[in-house]
């Protein structure tokens, strides 16, 4: 960059564009409606699972904890930005729109969590909404003692996740076609995050894959918290292990980045 | 009709003989769907794990269940989707007026025309999914395949209308997308309608008859309904044609079309 100005600071620059892509979303006051019936997975997971343990607990969860943990998977769902960062990094390759993001004094997945950001404080308190209204109406009990623990644990998943994410989110440098391939990314959030069933209900590895990987950091672990089907221990041992998750995705982040970059090719120019 | 039929075969027919040149891509569709039906039936499996049955419904029934869905999530990707997403864009370029200027039904051709390829191993991966819950454990006579059968054909009829009404409107507001709407459909139709309680179930049943997409077609199958289930099948799907078609005229009624 050879503009003669110092580069902005990245909170400064965060603010920004999350003021102007939080305008933008509030445009679309009938996307939120429609989009708030996106979120009907974990939903139809909780008729599901509340459905089988009518007749008596499964493995020690209630029904009224499997309506907790799937309000809560709803919620969480709901302010994952995994789904942008996958999907609305390849579009940029596309239509060679990157080429004016890699000039910018700032990395280009920072619009995308901006952009991911905005859309979470706009149905953010929507989700919020829907969770208590299910909460009380279904009837779902809440271990407000574990919610220090379960923050900690959804924002240090949400980073590491984000960082898996945005690696598959790079796989359009490469590949022009890539929508394929990064949906099954998604596909396995969904299992291994514990969208449609605790992880520890998964039948043999996937149980143990299940406690170690990002993902349930992100959704499962602090729903499970929250329902009292796990320990606060538990959750203690998610964020230390998310925070390793974190420094290593970050080295192989950049390393990938940087040899994504070289194999570019500027649409048009 | 004849003319709609003819031209949509023979796009199709074209549209099939250009994706096998790409066979590449038809092994990654075979590979990507096969993981997705995999992610589909987990949820069933894993809950016949730590129970025999639920809310009246055993594994067999459940993954059958499952085969009719991944069948309506292949129709909705196959052809639903390609060409409701190029809707907006085609009211914006004008495209849309070379439909309405065709013989025959426009909104057929512009519901129906493109079709995207990668996908069709979804249908028989749900034919194969539906094929060994049968073998598993359900009883199928001829009777109930053959109601079965009309249940999953308005079933397709039905996921179509849908797919219409909720996005339509893009003809008079380009920047509508109601394209959420149609997933939750589709996805509240994962499971029973049974399981979502009495209250619940009677509004995916009477009002908003997510019921018909897969819970009526896959009891038609094992039994649980007779032909007044099928007759009930027939009549969703052509109250949802007839309304589909009102929703379209209503907006064409009102379209001006970007080259006039």
């Amino acid at each position: 960059m050879t503009t003669g100005r110092r580069a902005p600071r990245l909170p400064a620059v965060y603010g920004g564009l999350i003021r102007a892509e939080v305008m933008a979303t509030a445009g679309y006051r009938a996307g939120m409606v429609v989009g708030l019936l996106g979120w009907v997975i974990p939903f139809v997971m909780m008729a599901l699972w509340r459905g089988a343990a009518a007749d008596g607990a499964i493995e020690g969860i209630t029904a009224d904890q499997f309506t907790t943990y799937f309000g809560l998977v709803l919620f969480t769902s709901a302010l994952s930005l995994n789904g942008m960062l996958v999907y609305d990094f390849s579009p940029l390759v596309r239509d060679g729109r990157l080429a004016h993001y890699l000039v910018r004094p700032y990395h280009p997945f920072h619009n995308l969590i901006a952009m991911g950001l905005a859309r979470s404080l706009f149905f953010g308190p929507a989700a919020g909404v829907l969770l208590a209204a299910v909460l009380v109406i279904v009837g779902g009990p809440i271990d407000a003692g574990a919610l220090p623990t379960a923050l900690g644990a959804w924002l240090i998943g949400s980073v590491a996740a984000g960082h898996i994410a945005a690696l598959a989110g790079t796989i359009a440098l490469w590949v022009t076609e890539a929508y394929g391939v990064q949906s099954i990314v998604l596909g396995l959030e969904g299992l291994l995050g514990g969208l449609y069933a605790p992880v520890a209900l998964l039948p043999g590895f996937l149980a143990v894959v299940g406690r170690h990987n990002p993902f349930w950091f992100q959704v499962g672990a602090p729903s499970e918290l929250l329902a009292g089907i796990i320990e606060p221990a538990a959750g203690l041992r998610a964020m230390a292990e998310g925070l390793v998750w974190i420094v290593v995705l970050h080295a192989v982040f950049r390393v990938v980045w940087r040899r994504g970059v070289r194999q570019f090719e500027l649409v048009g120019g | 009709m004849r003319v709609t039929l003819r031209a949509l075969l023979v796009g199709w027919r074209a549209e099939i003989a250009a994706a096998a040149e790409y066979r590449a891509d038809l092994i990654v569709g075979t590979i990507i769907s096969t993981v997705w039906l995999g992610l589909a039936v987990v949820p069933a499996v894993v809950v016949f794990q730590y129970v025999d049955a639920a809310a009246g419904w055993t594994l067999e029934r459940l993954l059958f269940l499952q085969a009719v869905w991944y069948l309506m999530d292949g129709v909705m990707w196959i052809v639903i989707q390609p060409n409701l997403w190029a809707l907006s864009e085609q009211v914006r370029t004008g495209d849309l007026d070379f439909y309405l200027l065709q013989p025959g039904s426009a909104l057929a051709r512009m519901s129906l025309t493109m079709l995207n390829p990668a996908d069709l191993p979804k249908i028989l991966l749900a034919a194969a999914l539906g094929t060994a819950a049968i073998v598993r454990g359900i009883d199928l006579t001829p009777g109930a395949a053959a109601l079965g059968f009309v249940g999953i054909l308005a079933a397709m009829v039905l996921m179509w209308a849908i797919g219409v009404l909720t996005h339509v409107k893009a003809i008079t507001a380009v920047r509508f997308e109601a394209g959420f709407a149609m997933h939750a459909a589709h996805n509240l139709a994962r499971i029973p309608v049974t399981f979502y309680g009495r209250a619940l179930s009677a509004v995916l049943t009477f009002v908003v008859p997510i019921a018909f997409l897969s819970t009526v077609p896959a009891e038609l199958v094992f039994g649980a309904r007779d032909w007044r289930g099928a007759l009930a099948a027939i009549g969703v799907a052509a109250a949802a044609v007839l309304l589909t078609n009102l929703a379209w005229r209503r907006e064409i009624g009102r379209y001006s079309g970007a080259t006039a």
